[in-house]
């Protein structure tokens, strides 16, 4: 499976789609998904343990579609961020319209 | 235009309901995605970048006012309120639900539509001349031969799992507003001796491997048609590469094997296909050519388009722009933009498509068109009521006088959306008419066809764009290639790759630089973009974007 945007010395998150709704979404440290990158658990590039969450993931098929590693780095705060143009509009939407994840986080 | 038969209602009720059932044995997990994926997409349903993505099939791009009402409420029922029309003459609509794709397609089919085959390895949606039907210089309307190849294709057993997708377009016209050059097939009705029949094309296409048609035959009797197309499918399905899905068009095969190869193999099929049809396919071609009469157009007064023209100079502006010659010399086809200045090419919300729905209702005999251009026409528009519809069609911003302009843009929904995309096409475009806009420069610079793609897959057409703009990432950023001499009518060729790319911020300037120059070279102000880019070829063209290091220093 492909880790987009793998550069440099930075973190990974594990990325996928919701069967249902299409909807990009991120594993939490509590292995529950959330909508919102800044949730998700943050791996080391090195950590084995996100290529075991990676194959989880790609198993659970009745939920998940596009499972994936995405890159990341974290702020000040510890919560990650995407560091690809593509995983930013991933989570954010497009940018020719205020819809997707920009306008959920208004809800 | 075509009317559903019983069979086809129940062919699609009973489709809806296997795809009903697929789906609800994905949701329970007794279906795998490797399972369900070809059945998803072979009900045109893709997963984008941010969800679903439903593409809806509109046969040669013709719609009825009441199909383009059903569309508005599917927009606004399952959707965000509007569709995007698509360089396919197809609509999509890009945030529907799982859960919600049964009752979506059960909506569709009540308005005589579906998503069968709008995606997978087969016969796609069959396309055409947007003014099919109604333009002056068409000998006969191209759309009874589509539908035929349109019946004759759908679920055609034969033809079901073809190397790779594959893209016919009928047109009529000596112009070629379809693009048919760059399609697997392209088929022009011609007249010859007294007899009609069809010029056949074949191996045209864009993506990662652009390449123009060919001619196989060049006159093909009508009664021929279905068979010569068996045959063409049966050679390709049979020949065409598998191995390589980046080799697996019907160009690379003509491109591999050649011409000559290939017109040996399809007549060598052609006689005993010939044989098998026993005349029901001319048969049904007859009554479907019943259905595509001219309207009846009755007299009416002129004096509203005589006063208008004279006194109202954005009317003016319209007429020449957005409307060309019909058929009946009182009566005009009208181009809706879509390209607002800042819109998104091919945009249209759920209140806009009634609107224009309720105008083809009170104007237009009933009939849309979609273009490959992602415009909306009115195909029969008495002059006397273009007063009035370019009013109505002001209320709800459809008026933008810019057909064939170059903010008339064609443009992917690039990475906004795509999966597959490696930049963003929609706020290149949207820059681009902004700053034509404000520099009122867009009538004075003349036809002028850019098209911009957010990757190699070329959905944009820019190959075929007199300046064609191709999204990729470079180093981590967008990057933005120029190709130009790109053309899609009868007169095709391939656009060039005029030199590096260019980043987000840079792509604007760059094509302000392309128009200043062209202004600036051009013989007379009738020498439009691209016959200078063919009088001239690239290189003031070059030299105007790419300067030597000391003159771009001192022009900074």
């Amino acid at each position: 499976m492909a880790v987009f945007g793998k550069t440099g010395d930075t973190h990974l998150v594990l990325s996928a789609q919701d069967l249902r709704a299409g909807d990009v979404i991120y594993q939490r440290a509590d292995q529950c998904w959330s909508r919102d990158i800044a949730e998700a658990k943050a791996f080391a590039n090195d950590d084995p343990a996100a290529q075991t969450a990676l194959a989880a993931g790609l198993a659970d098929e009745a939920n998940l579609m596009s499972v994936a590693l995405a890159e990341v780095r974290l702020d000040a705060k510890n919560r990650p961020y995407p560091t690809h143009f593509r995983e930013v509009f991933r989570t954010r939407g497009p940018s020719n319209r205020f819809l997707g994840k920009q306008a959920q986080a208004l809800n | 235009m075509y009317q559903y038969s019983d069979f086809d209602r129940a062919f699609l009720s009973a489709r809806s309901a296997a795809f009903r059932d697929a789906v609800t044995r994905r949701l329970d997990g007794t279906l795998t995605e490797d399972e369900f994926r070809p059945l998803r997409l072979q009900n045109g349903l893709y997963l984008m970048l941010h969800a679903y993505m439903l593409r809806v099939n509109i046969p040669y791009g013709t719609l009825s006012a009441h199909q383009m009402r059903g569309l508005a409420d599917i927009a606004d029922k399952f959707d965000r309120g509007y569709g995007h029309f698509t360089t396919r003459q197809n609509i999509q609509f890009n945030w529907p639900t799982l859960n919600d794709m049964p009752d979506i397609l059960d909506a569709l089919a009540a308005i005589d539509m579906h998503a069968v085959q709008s995606s997978g390895s087969c016969v796609r949606n069959v396309t055409s001349d947007h003014f099919a039907g109604a333009a002056a210089d068409e000998p006969v309307d191209p759309r009874p031969a589509a539908e035929l190849i349109r019946q004759w294709s759908t679920n055609h057993p034969e033809f079901a799992f073809l190397p790779r997708k594959f893209k016919i377009a009928v047109i009529s016209a000596a112009r070629d507003r379809a693009a048919t050059k760059v399609h697997d097939i392209g088929i022009r009705i011609v007249h010859e001796n007294g007899q009609d029949g069809y010029e056949v094309s074949v191996g045209g296409g864009l993506g990662r491997t652009p390449m123009i048609g060919k001619v196989l035959r060049p006159f093909l009797p009508k009664a021929d048609l279905l068979p010569y197309l068996d045959a063409i499918l049966r050679v390709y399905n049979l020949a065409g590469r598998r191995d390589n899905k980046y080799k697996a068009r019907i160009k690379i095969l003509v491109h591999e094997k050649g011409m000559d190869w290939m017109r040996t193999e399809v007549e060598a099929q052609f006689p005993p296909l010939k044989t098998a049809y026993l005349g029901g396919d001319q048969a049904m071609l007859a009554k479907i050519e019943d259905d595509f009469a001219l309207p009846e157009f009755a007299p009416q007064s002129l004096a509203a388009f005589t006063r208008s023209l004279a006194q109202n100079g954005a009317f003016r502006s319209f007429v020449d722009t957005n409307t060309i010659a019909h058929k009946s010399p009182d009566h005009v086809a009208v181009t809706i933009s879509l390209k607002a200045h800042g819109a998104t090419p091919g945009d249209a919300s759920s209140t806009q498509m009634r609107h224009v729905a309720e105008l083809a209702e009170r104007f237009g005999h009933n009939e849309i068109r979609v273009s490959h251009e992602q415009n909306l026409v009115l195909p029969h528009v008495h002059k006397g009521d273009l007063p009035e519809v370019y009013a109505l069609l002001n209320e709800q911003g459809l008026a933008t006088a810019n057909i064939g302009l170059i903010s008339d843009i064609i443009a992917c929904p690039g990475m906004d959306y795509c999966d597959l995309a490696t930049a963003r096409s929609i706020p290149v475009a949207q820059d681009i008419a902004l700053r034509f806009d404000e520099l009122k420069l867009e009538h004075e610079i003349g036809p002028l066809k850019l098209k911009i793609s957010g990757c190699i897959n070329a959905c944009g057409h820019h190959h075929v764009g007199h300046i064609g703009i191709l999204g990729l990432e470079k180093g981590g950023v967008e990057s933005y290639q120029i190709t130009l001499g790109g053309d899609a009518t009868e007169t095709a060729s391939l656009g060039q790759r005029v030199g590096p790319g260019f980043s987000a911020d840079d792509i604007l300037g760059a094509v302000e630089t392309l128009i200043e120059t062209y202004l600036s070279i051009r013989e007379t102000p009738a020498e439009t973009f691209l016959q200078t880019y063919r009088r001239l070829g690239a290189a003031p063209f070059k030299a105007a974007l790419y300067p030597p290091l000391e003159e771009a220093q001192h022009a900074a």
